[in-house]
Formats: structure tokens, sequence, C-alpha cells
């Protein structure tokens, strides 16, 4: 019996040495491993992971994307700022390429951390979004590419909102005579509540062009929020916070909440796959709610920027825009509509634009506040 | 310790020679070289960062010595602070007394439903707060399990459910969580108890409650106060089913707001605030625990 | 008599509670596991299957929102879990002996005993926090090897109290006739101590083991976002897909369940508590 325990203890070092040595063999794999980081939802770590990770591989065989998420929110962006900080006075950092949203860009040109590459790979010349030469009322022109642009939506279940609000002003007489069944996912959860608390300032104060356009920045305007701010706390005890932006629509395809801000590209991806009910319709309020883009940046320290160039270059050219951005994801392209046409069928953009149409977006489809307005409404929201 | 091994060292080599049968060397300086890895894992990975956890807390946003980050802490956090001490010893307070309940009913009662229970309770015990976490988000949820279970029974209006997302669904996890372990601990000791002591309570005519508060719980007192200890403290720590279950909505747990901090601002003196916070909470009952840990020294 | 009856259904009537209480989230986990299609106001699913277990196992290719393939995060999990076994093993084990067997001046011995009862104690959480800074000093934070120091400060408290408390309970006779023989203790403690104790070392073994596989709070302040384990998916999986979060938690639960059931007999209660912080 003792002899038996013995021989359990070779075998088990003999194991050990093994995994190990199969463990350091298994990290020398490929040539070129490109770090690829990206904010926001799960969506974008299926993005990265499943699609264009492989698809950019499958093109250029010795370099292999590694894909890391970081979450959605301001949090998300947060932890990429902070890892790019971390490694600002290092000859080569970590990471290569970044995904990432519009404050992080106000962060990131602050600090000058940003290759300026943009203008050097060829689909640069589909670019015309507006957004790509400001963001948040940063100069940025040059040194991002946008992904693709997502609105920000009230979704709602017929079946229990006969007649559904069209504004803001109805969606509170709303919840009031309906108490929790808005819900929505505050300003800590992501952004969609993000968007619909800021599209509430814009309703109360009117002044959308000076704090998202024109600017300047005014800290006098803080103090006129207080109104504002006070309808709103009036307005959250009428209804649901939820955990997130996908936690909204999981609410509404429990019954838990009958309405609530949420992403249009998430909306129309639960719709696809059978996890929303089929009846549930969208609608953007007037005078309007918050869209965003999602941008590719280079840190200027990125150890492989030709390659990383290669897979903005590879993603945002006009084939994989619509191929996978428009209809996979169900996102607005990055790149102007016109040279995607022809790769999408009719059907894809009838579906995208049946409940929020390009008219309706043109009128009420906004853009976040600038940099300082943002952070002064998401503090003076805390 | 350093210095001691040194000393131990030197006392080793002037009696080479000396020793009997092998060099006393060798059989001196054994021991300490056996546990010296596991020291300076432990000191270095873990005491160091924990004094650490002191120190930075008293260090404000300009490096400089202060009271900031606890003036801050106490401005933002003081509810959450009570939050966490109030879930967690409700979560403990009940988990005490459904326990020794639960193991006062498997050592008295005989049968097969006892004897079922007395096996399948042990469940929880092996799983992991993540995974416990997901299991009540879906659960306690508005619309979840037990509000469909309860608005089947008529006990509630779906339409307007159970709110669990809070207070309540974390000390029902808590609870879930580590009630049987202390059932496990407690049954353990009154496993000890011999029968003849209950058979002779109850031959002088005491009743049921007499026996648990005259007999059971008295002659059990320590395992008891070891289990709630651990309890307690690992309830105070846990960050990841307060994280899943209430996230960033107020209040929350010390832990939750730790994370928050650093991930949201980056702030590592505030956070560090908090840590010492969660110490001070634990603070008596872990020198309990290590007071008769000690004491009991290593066989038990 | 009646009394006896009352008794009984009563009795009947809190296992029913009992049952319901151990077993429906468990229940809730699994149903989700397999929801295809679950619009409210139905109680049930209205369309169940293994799709998402397809997915998740990375069977079938999968673009869901939310969508992780766990194999290579169970691989990692697995790997990080392995690693982090052996070396506390390799540490726990003459350090246990050492204190068990061994003579050490007690003011000393109190003092390293005290050492590992403090994470136990005190709550970890501000001590990870503190040892990612630590790292992000020298380069370690998001490393599959700080993860695995992280794992090893977890698991060694345990397994040197675990190995300890194994080694004291073999009485010294039995290495001392080995010695008196002949045997050098090196040889006495290979031949003797060792096989005898083994059944005590591998669930020490074990126990670190899923220590290491169920570890979150650690790894989701030192590895985040670079080294995602098992539970890291089963939190970011958590928020944004309930049937991929159940899938995942499933997963986690099962090598738990079976390993405790064959190893638990031989560890002390106490320790017990340590699981999945």
């Amino acid at each position: 019996m003792f002899k038996k325990f013995t021989n359990f203890w070779v075998i088990f070092l003999m194991v050990s040495i093994i995994v190990i040595g199969v463990l350091t063999l298994g990290a020398s794999a490929k040539d070129v491993k490109l770090v690829y980081m990206t904010a926001g939802d799960v969506n974008m770590l299926a993005l990265g992971q499943h699609v264009i990770g492989p698809q950019f591989n499958e093109k250029y065989p010795n370099v292999s994307v590694m894909t890391v998420h970081t979450g959605p929110g301001n949090a998300g962006s947060r932890r990429v700022f902070e890892k790019i900080m971390a490694d600002k006075d290092k000859k080569e950092g970590d990471v290569d390429v970044v995904m990432i949203h519009q404050i992080f860009l106000k962060w990131a040109m602050e600090e000058d951390l940003l290759l300026g590459y943009a203008k050097d790979i060829d689909t640069w010349q589909y670019i015309t979004s507006p957004f790509a030469k400001k963001s948040l009322g940063v100069d940025v022109e040059g040194y991002c590419m946008p992904m693709f642009h997502s609105q920000a939506v009230i979704a709602f279940n017929p079946k229990y909102v006969t007649d559904p609000p069209k504004t803001y002003e109805e969606i509170v007489k709303w919840a009031e005579e309906h108490p929790g069944k808005f819900g929505y996912n505050g300003i800590k959860g992501g952004m969609s509540g993000v968007a619909f608390t800021c599209g509430w300032i814009y309703w109360k104060t009117g002044k959308y062009e000076k704090y998202a356009v024109t600017g300047p920045f005014d800290e006098a305007e803080i103090a006129t929020w207080d109104e504002a701010i006070k309808e709103l706390k009036e307005f959250n005890k009428n209804v649901t916070l939820t955990g997130g932006n996908v936690a909204t629509l999981d609410a509404l395809n429990r019954g838990e909440i009958w309405m609530g801000p949420v992403w249009v590209d998430m909306f129309l991806s639960w719709m696809a796959e059978g996890k929303l009910d089929p009846a549930s319709r969208i609608l953007l309020p007037e005078p309007g709610m918050p869209g965003q883009p999602m941008y590719f940046v280079i840190p200027k320290n990125s150890p492989n920027p030709e390659e990383a160039k290669n897979f903005v270059e590879f993603v945002t050219s006009p084939a994989v825009q619509a191929e996978e951005i428009v209809k996979r994801f169900n996102w607005y392209p990055g790149i102007d509509g016109s040279y995607i046409k022809d790769f999408v069928p009719k059907e894809t953009f009838d579906v995208i634009y049946q409940d929020v149409t390009p008219a309706m977006l043109a009128e009420f489809g906004r853009a976040f506040p600038l940099g300082d307005y943002f952070d002064a409404i998401l503090e003076a929201v805390e | 310790m350093g210095n001691n091994l040194k000393n131990e060292l030197a006392v080793g080599k002037s009696e080479i020679g000396v020793g009997v049968e092998r060099p006393r060397s060798y059989t001196n300086i054994l021991p300490y070289m056996l546990v010296f890895p596991a020291v300076m894992v432990i000191l270095l990975l873990y005491l160091y960062p924990f004094l650490a956890s002191f120190w930075k807390s008293f260090i404000n946003k300009e490096g400089v010595l202060s009271l900031a980050n606890y003036e801050k802490t106490l401005r933002l956090y003081r509810y959450d602070v009570l939050f966490t001490l109030g879930v967690t010893t409700l979560s403990t307070f009940i988990a005490t007394v459904l326990s020794i309940f639960v193991a006062v009913y498997l050592r008295l009662s005989k049968g097969w439903l006892s004897n079922s229970i007395g096996i399948l309770y042990r469940l929880p015990i092996f799983l992991p707060f993540v995974v416990i976490a997901q299991m009540m988000r879906s659960f306690l949820a508005p619309h979840g399990t037990l509000n469909l279970f309860l608005a089947k029974l008529n006990l509630v209006n779906i339409e307007n459910p159970l709110q669990l997302f809070n207070w309540a669904g974390l000390t029902f996890g808590f609870v879930w969580k580590q009630a049987p372990f202390m059932i496990l601990i407690i049954c353990g000791g009154f496993q000890m108890i011999d029968d003849s002591y209950i058979e002779a309570a109850r031959s002088v005519g005491a009743k049921l409650p007499q026996i648990i508060t005259k007999i059971l719980i008295p002659m059990n007192k320590p395992t008891i106060l070891i289990a709630v200890t651990l309890v307690f403290c690992s309830l105070v720590g846990c960050f990841s089913f307060p994280y899943m279950l209430i996230g960033g909505k107020s209040p929350v747990t010390i832990t939750v707001d730790i994370a928050h901090r650093v991930n949201y601002f980056g702030d590592y003196g505030v956070a560090n605030a908090l840590g010492v916070f969660s110490y001070i909470m634990v603070s008596l009952l872990a020198l309990y625990y290590v007071r008769s840990m000690m004491k009991k020294g290593l066989y038990d | 008599m009646q009394k006896s009856v009352f008794r009984k259904t009563i009795e009947i009537i809190i296992f029913t509670v009992f049952i319901f209480f151990l077993f429906a989230p468990l229940l809730s986990l699994v149903i989700w596991s397999v929801a295809l299609r679950w619009y409210w106001p139905h109680t049930l699913p209205q369309e169940i299957g293994f799709d998402y277990w397809l997915q998740a196992l990375g069977i079938t290719k999968s673009l869901t929102l939310g969508a992780v393939n766990v194999v290579p995060a169970f691989l990692l999990s697995l790997g990080i879990a392995i690693i982090v076994v052996i070396i506390t093993m390799a540490i726990a084990i003459p350090a246990g002996y050492s204190l068990a067997k061994l003579k050490i001046p007690a003011l000393l011995k109190g003092i390293i005993l005290i050492l590992f009862l403090l994470p136990r104690a005190f709550p970890q959480l501000p001590v990870f926090l503190n040892l990612m800074l630590m790292f992000n000093k020298i380069g370690l934070t998001g490393t599959v090897f700080g993860v695995i120091l992280v794992h090893l400060v977890v698991g060694l408290v345990f397994a040197v109290w675990i190995t300890a408390s194994t080694f004291s309970s073999i009485p010294p006779e039995l290495e001392e006739a080995a010695r008196s023989v002949g045997a050098t203790r090196l040889k006495a403690f290979f031949k003797v101590t060792l096989p005898i104790s083994t059944p005590g070392l591998v669930a020490s073994a074990v126990f670190v083991f899923l220590t290491s596989m169920d570890e979150f709070t650690g790894t989701f302040f030192v590895g985040l976002p670079f080294v995602t384990t098992l539970p890291m998916t089963l939190y970011t999986a958590s928020g944004s897909n309930i049937q991929f979060a159940s899938v995942i938690a499933i997963l986690l639960l099962i090598p738990s369940i079976l390993f405790m059931i064959v190893i638990q007999k031989f560890l002390k209660a106490e320790h017990l508590g340590g699981m999945g912080g």
C-alpha cells in the first residue's frame, strides 16, 4: 500500500513536468501578435474575437489578433486609458490598436498618446462623418477612424404600451402612470443611460447647439441645470434602474419593464436572435437623444504600427463595413454610406431603418455634449 | 525573521562537530529552510501589501500625509460602511440562528428525512460566490423564479414583485452560502456531545428549548463562535456577489465601492481608506479568531 | 399518536421548503442555460435546446451578443490551477512538515502561525488592490504569471494549515521506527510519512486547485482585462447574456461538487469556509 502511494507521487511529478513543458512551448506560436483592446459591451468582444480577428488573420496569416475587452461605459474607457498611460514612457507599449468611445479621445489627446495615422491609410477617403474631425469638441482629425455609429433609442413593447410616447414630456407622463415600467441604466452602467440623461438636459435647457456643437464652455451654465436634475431625480423615483445596456433589453424581454432606452444595434441583434418579443418596436423621442461612434486609434508607442494600420484599413474597407458592421451587427457604417450600398441588400436597410428612419435620425439624432459639458453633466447628476 | 535565521545559522556552524550521530547544524537549520519559502511568499505577497493599504490610506492625491482620504470616505461612503456592517451582521445572525436549528434537528432527529437533509445541505458550501451571484441574479429577479413561484401561490402580485437586488437579496445569498458551512461546523460540535447527557436532561424533565440552551449551545460555544467569526469576516470581504447583484446602484458594500473608486477615478487613497474601514469592521472578531486558533495550536 | 402525525406533517413541510430554497436557485440556472426563447409573460421558456451550450463550448460558431467561447478560458483556468497546485504544494509540504514535526522556537512559530491566520481573518480585497499597484511597477499586472502569484497566496494559506494538521496527526513513532532501523530522515520521510499522509495532501492539493479555479477578486484586479479566467468570463457574460452566464456557472460548479464530495472527509470543517471567496 505504501508502495502504491509512492508510485502516485512519481506519476504526479511526471505529469507536472509535462504540463509545465507544454505550457511553455505553447507560448511561442505565431510571428506577430496584434494586441487589440476594445471598450464597450460584449458585442465588441464578439466582433474582435470571432469576426474581424480571425478574418484579418486569414488575410495576413503571420499576424494573430488578441482581443482584450475592458467593458462598457466610462469605466471601460478608463481602463484602456490607464493602461496606455502606464505604458506612456516606454519605448514600446503592450497595446497595438484600440477601439474606443469619444470621451477617451479627449483624455488621450490631452496627454498626447495617439499616433496620427488615419490619413496614411487607404480607407480615409471613405470617411465623411463630422465625428471623424471633432469629437466632443476636441479636434481629432487624423488621429482616429470611426468604425461604426450607433444611436440611442427608446425600445418598447406595443402589447403593453398601446399609445407610445413621442416626446420626453410624454415619457415622463407615461412613467408616472406606470410606475416601475420604464427602465434605464442610470449613468454608471453604460452609455445608453448616459444618452438618455444628456437628452434630458438638452430637452430641459433647449441649449443643444451650445452644449454639443458651438460651445464655448461656460461654467455658469452648470448652475442652470439644478431644476432639470431635480426633475430627473423626481422622474427616477418612478422608474426601474437596470444594471447595464443589455440589462435594459433583458428586463424588457422579461416584462419587468415595458419601455427603456437602448442602443439600436443591440435591439436589432436581440430581435434577430429571438431574444426579444418579436412585437417589440423602437422610437426616437423629440427633441432627440445622442448617438455615438466608436473609433479605432493607435497608441504612439504601438509595437506593431504597420500591422495595426493594416488592421484598421481592413475593418474600415467597404466590404467588411457592409458585411460585418451593417449586416451582422446592425450598426450604421463608420464610412460614408454611399460606398457600401452595392454590398448591402435592400432588406437589410429596410430592417435597420424601419422604425427610426434616416429622416428622423437627421432631425433628432444628437451628439454627446462637448467634453467639459459632458463631464459637468455626469458629475452634476451623480 | 531574517535575523533569527542568521543567528541560527551562526549557532549551527559553531556547533559543528559537537553533535553525536549527525551534524547538528543540519538539524538546526532544517526547520527554517523548510518553512522559509512559504513565509517569504506570505511576507512579500500578503503582509507587504496588507501594511501598504494602511500606509496608502493616509497619502492624499498630492502624495502628502493627510487625513483627506478618510474625510472623503466618511463624506461619500458613510452610508455604505453602515450598510456593509448592517447586511453582514444581519446575514451572520440569520445564518447562525438557522444553522443552530438545523444542527439541533440533525442531532436529535432520526429517519430518512433528516438523513437526506444531512447530506443535501452541504451543497452550497462548495459553490463559489461567482456562481451563486449568477444563480441569484436569475432566481431573485423581479420576474425571476422566486417571484414567479410566489405569484403562482398568490403571495405576490407579479406586476409589483419583490425587489430583491438590494440588501434583501444580498442577505439571502449570503445566508444560502454560509448557513450550510455553519451547520457543518456546529454539527461536528454537537456530535461530540454524548447522548447520555441529553437522555439525562430529558429524564429530569427538560424540554427541547432547555436542551438547546442549557446543553447543546453552552457546550459548543467555542465552535459556534469560530463559525460566526469565519462567516462574518468572509462576508465583509466578499466582492463578487454584491458586485454582480447590486453593481453601480446605491447603497452597496464597501468592496464594490473600492472597485468603483479604482475603476472610475483611479483613486487609490480613498479605496485604501475604505479598505481600512473593512479591517476595522472585522478586527475584534479577527483578533478573537487568531487568539483562539493559537490556543488550540495545530493539534486541535 | 395524533401528535406524532402532526410532527411528521410539520417535518415534511419544512423539508419541502428546505428543498425548494436549496434547489430552486440551481434549477433557475439550469432552465436559463437551455432557454432559447422566453418572452414575457410565459412562465416557462417557449423553446428550449442546447444551442447556447454548443456555442459556449465552441462546437457551433456563434456571434450572439455576449457570446464567449469558454474553452480557451477553461484551459487557461485549468493551466493556471495546475501550476498553482504544483508550486503551492512544493512550498506548503515542507512548511507544513516543519511546523508540525520539527523544532522551531515557540515565539517564532507563533509569529509564523499568525502570519498564516491573518489572510483568513481580514478582507483580502484591499490587499489585492495594493498587490496590483506593486505589480504595476514591475509589469506583472495583466500577466498569467501575476495571476499565478495571486492564486498562490490564496491557496498557500490553506495548504500550509491543511498539510500541517495532516502531518501532525501522524504518530511520531512511525518515523522513529524507520530511522531506528537505519533510514535517514529523508528516507524515512519518503518511505513512511509521505505515503501515510498522501490522502490528506491530495485533499489539500485538490482544495488549492479549486480555490484557483474559482478565484475571483484577485484575478479581477491583477488579471483583467488581459487574463480572462473562467470566473472572469462568467462575470463578463453575467451582465449581457443570461444563457451564456448560466452555462458557465454550471460548468464552474461541476468540478467543485465532484471533487469536494470525494475529498471532503479528509478535510477539517473549518477549512471548507475558504471555498469560493
